[in-house]
């Protein structure tokens, strides 16, 4: 019974494409440049899903924006440009590598390496503990 | 003993300490959730992108709508700014004249212009994120502030409209 739930459950994973056919672009190749470029964007109503995962009006428009940007035959790059001299940075759902963000870059590895020397500590601290 | 146990004591904290220090700093800002210079808006000291009018400031322009709850909160103090003399151009963001003339009818009206944007084009050309959202805008049509969401209060929107 909960084999079968269990797979029930795996096929109810959402649809996670939002966008409506009427405002796809034609060609396929097209179409899928905004597709992956929409899906690096942020959408700034709700912050943390891309404005093609987001049923919200304003990614709705960011995504009919990018789509008439691709179809006046802007690249991705433009596109990006365009964005960031509105939104800024923030539109990213990744933020780029910049004196700003670089301590938010590397907290992986600054995280790895002081919890790595408590780990050693502890663990010398403990050896010297069996030994006595 | 007792001088190994006190050092192991001591990095056994760390990760308490670390907790405490970055629950505090979300509890700040919760506590000031108004977003200002980290995440500033890239127009400020750029032109205004065009909004289908020229606003020769000083002036606030406020990208409001009638459908829109903070925007009735801010309503009254826009009313202030004007009695002030302070010059507001609207931006009305996906609604419609009639319901609009009924606003500002029912409310009052603080703008010598309003302009429409049913399609919500100029708020992405401004990189709104939500309405009321209002930009000051220099006599040279340069903008030099903004603020996402409602003015709080009379000294709130007044000293916004000082140019920096």
């Amino acid at each position: 019974m909960i084999r079968i739930l269990f797979c029930l459950l795996i096929l109810m994973t959402p649809a996670w494409a939002v966008t409506n056919p009427d405002e796809k672009l034609a060609d396929p190749a097209l179409e899928a440049r905004a597709v992956s470029l929409s899906r690096e964007l942020r959408c700034v109503v709700c912050q943390n899903e891309s404005i093609e995962e987001s049923r919200a009006d304003m990614a709705h428009d960011l995504r009919v924006f990018v789509r008439q940007q691709i179809r006046d035959g802007r690249t991705d790059d433009e596109i990006r440009r365009a964005l960031k001299n509105r939104y800024g940075d923030f539109i990213f759902l990744k933020p780029p590598l910049t004196a700003r963000t670089i301590v938010l870059w590397l907290m992986p590895v600054i995280a790895m390496i002081v919890g790595g020397l408590m780990f050693l500590v502890s663990q010398h601290g403990r050896r010297r503990r069996i030994r006595r | 003993m007792t001088a190994p146990k006190t050092r192991l004591s001591f990095w056994r904290i760390i990760p308490l300490a670390v907790f405490i220090v970055l629950a505090g700093m979300l509890l700040y800002r919760i506590e000031n959730p108004r977003v200002t210079g980290s995440v500033d808006s890239p127009l400020i000291g750029r032109p205004l992108p065009d909004i289908g009018m020229a606003v020769k400031g000083p002036a606030i322009v406020n990208f409001f709508a009638s459908w829109c709850a903070p925007c009735k909160v801010e309503h009254p103090y826009l009313l202030i700014a004007k009695s002030r003399g302070i010059k507001i151009v609207g931006v009305a963001y996906k609604d419609k004249q009639t319901n609009i003339a009924a606003y500002l009818q029912r409310g009052g009206n603080p703008y010598v212009n309003v302009i429409y944007d049913d399609d919500g084009k100029k708020a992405i050309d401004l990189g709104i994120t939500g309405v009321p959202e209002s930009f000051l805008v220099d006599e040279k049509g340069i903008v030099r502030r903004r603020l996402q969401g409602p003015f709080a209060s009379v000294p709130d929107i007044l000293q916004f409209a000082v140019l920096p």
